[in-house]
């Protein structure tokens, strides 16, 4: 984990990546990894780093473990765009939550979130990057990246997906079954 | 049946989304969803790891975290 807002697959990536990757997939500037950009830009980590096993309530599912990765007391750099808290919730099932506090100011305009794979050649915005007016300096708190498979007794919704879909070829099956052939005759 | 075709594709585009990206299978991008940051406030009771600017810090997780790709 890094000061500067992202989560790199890279443990030798120690985190001077100061120029947010937009848009996405991108070259990192400097390090790599598979990369989960909480809030990629040129962060002042004043308030502290923390790491800790918790076991955060999974919005849908039961049973699964669960880690936070926490950033206290956040700045830009060289700005008076506010002070905020963010965190990172992982669940053993791949499914993740970004949470924000309020106090960003400066709300996304020069900053990523969003996914990137070990290549680099695939990506994922969960924002618009280097846009201002994403609700994160007041009422955006929650991007949830949810629905894998495992840990619960509640079918996901792919799983529903995939029923809703069985029982919609057996009631079209039925009624092609059930319609009368129309044949024409012709009277000799 | 135009209507049951529709619907049809609609569902099966869906779930080849879902499975396509960085997405795991089923999973879904959402927001608001009930994590509040003062319920995760972890600053007086997990491991402090550093502060600073341009700084990384290697952590080990407790399970095999795979996200899609």
């Amino acid at each position: 984990m890094t000061t500067n807002g992202y989560l790199s697959s890279d443990i030798t990536d120690d985190g001077p990546d100061l120029s947010n990757d937009c848009p996405l997939p991108a070259i990192p500037s400097t390090g790599g990894g598979a990369r989960i950009y909480l809030l990629q830009d040129d962060l002042d980590v004043n308030g502290g780093l923390y790491f800790q096993s918790l076991s955060v309530p999974h919005p849908t599912k039961v049973g699964l473990s669960s880690v936070v990765i926490y950033y206290a007391g956040i700045e830009h750099f060289a700005s008076n765009a506010g002070i905020w808290d963010m965190a990172i919730v992982l669940y053993s099932n791949g499914d993740y939550i970004f949470v924000y506090g309020p106090g960003n100011t400066e709300d996304g305009s020069s900053s990523t979130t969003g996914i990137q794979d070990v290549t680099a050649t695939s990506g994922l915005l969960f924002l618009p990057c280097d846009t201002g007016g994403q609700g994160l300096g007041t009422s955006l708190t929650n991007i949830c990246i949810l629905g894998a498979a495992g840990g619960s007794p509640i079918p996901t919704l792919g799983q529903w997906g995939f029923m809703i879909l069985v029982l919609l070829l057996i009631t079209v099956g039925v009624i092609k079954a059930r319609q009368p052939s129309k044949e024409i005759l012709f009277a000799e | 049946m135009r209507y049951y075709s529709i619907l049809l594709l609609s569902i099966c585009s869906f779930t080849i989304l879902q499975g396509q990206g960085l997405l795991l299978p089923g999973q879904s991008i959402t927001t608001n969803c009930g994590i509040s940051l003062a319920s995760i406030d972890i600053t007086s009771t997990g491991t402090f790891l550093g502060t600073g600017d341009d700084s990384g810090f290697p952590i080990t997780l407790p399970f095999n975290f795979t996200s899609g790709g």
